[in-house]
């Protein structure tokens, strides 16, 4: 102990000796919080990524992929509402039509897609 | 104070030294959050820094050489690794931390502490306020008794000079 400065040991020990520490207490759980939120945040951030490229899909299927997303939205909300039991079909489809009429986009259709049909006969 | 809990660096914590081992960190709770406010911590974040360092203690498997000394080593570890994620985010509230006391007498020596090295502070707390040996404060940072030594007479006389005039 002769490292110790006894006047300086007495300094600290009046000083500090007078601090006292709260009573231990179960933890907060601020970790488990946290990576709560972490995962709600990238559950909802991975939902959100795979229903705009679930709409960007329908959309680009039933030829509205040059349309605006709210536009997309709406079909995609239409296909699924004419998906539900009990939902009149041709009243769907003339919406759908409708709605693909209305947007400007070129309807595609694969089978007659330039590249594949060849030259065309006039 | 010089105990290792268990049979050997190899050697697992069984229940009894298990409860040994957390019944020496409840022992010297109270030190290890004394050191922590000498060290600049604000009372908060010196529970927080303990409570971490509990629950690091909770977690060992392997006995530890210096079990006093550990729980102080590592709540200074965690806090600084607070106060350094904090320094990222909110840079101006660092201003004034640590001075947390209104007594005069408290924040003189506090002041006094945080106008020496980080080093030379961590030892002389663990020397005069944990009480831990050169050895084992050698032991415990990692750096050389010859270090600590000497780190201890530099801040001790900066200390006796600044704080009780040089006079011996």
């Amino acid at each position: 102990m002769t490292d110790i400065d006894t006047d300086l040991k007495r300094l600290f020990d009046e000083r500090l000796g007078a601090v006292t520490p709260p009573p231990r207490t179960r933890r907060r759980p601020r970790g488990r919080l946290k990576v709560a939120a972490a995962a709600a945040i990238a559950t909802v951030a991975a939902a959100g990524i795979g229903l705009a490229m679930d709409v960007n899909s329908v959309a680009a299927t039933n030829g509205l992929d040059c349309a605006s997303f709210p536009t997309k939205v709406q079909l995609w909300a239409q296909i699924h509402r004419s998906d539900l039991p009990g939902t009149d079909h041709s009243a769907a489809k003339a919406e759908l039509g409708r709605m693909v009429a209305e947007s400007g986009c070129a309807i595609h259709d694969p089978m007659h897609h330039p590249s594949r049909t060849g030259p065309h006969h006039g | 104070m010089d105990v290792t809990l268990g049979s050997g660096p190899d050697a697992t914590l069984d229940a009894e030294a298990r409860e040994e081992w957390l019944a020496r960190c409840e022992a010297v709770y109270a030190t290890a959050y004394r050191g922590l406010i000498a060290m600049g911590a604000t009372r908060d974040d010196a529970a927080d820094a303990l409570q971490d360092a509990f629950e690091d203690a909770l977690r060992l498997r392997k006995p530890v050489a210096h079990p006093d000394g550990w729980l102080f080593v590592v709540a200074l570890r965690r806090w600084r690794r607070a106060r350094w994620r904090r320094r990222i985010f909110r840079p101006l509230e660092l201003i004034g931390e640590g001075i947390w006391s209104d007594r005069d007498e408290e924040i003189d020596l506090l002041t006094e502490l945080g106008r020496l090295t980080e080093r030379q502070r961590t030892v002389i707390v663990a020397r005069y306020v944990l009480g831990l040996s050169q050895r084992e404060i050698a032991e415990l940072l990692g750096i050389a008794q010859g270090t600590v030594a000497a780190t201890v007479h530099q801040a001790t006389a900066l200390l006796r000079e600044r704080l009780l005039g040089g006079t011996n």
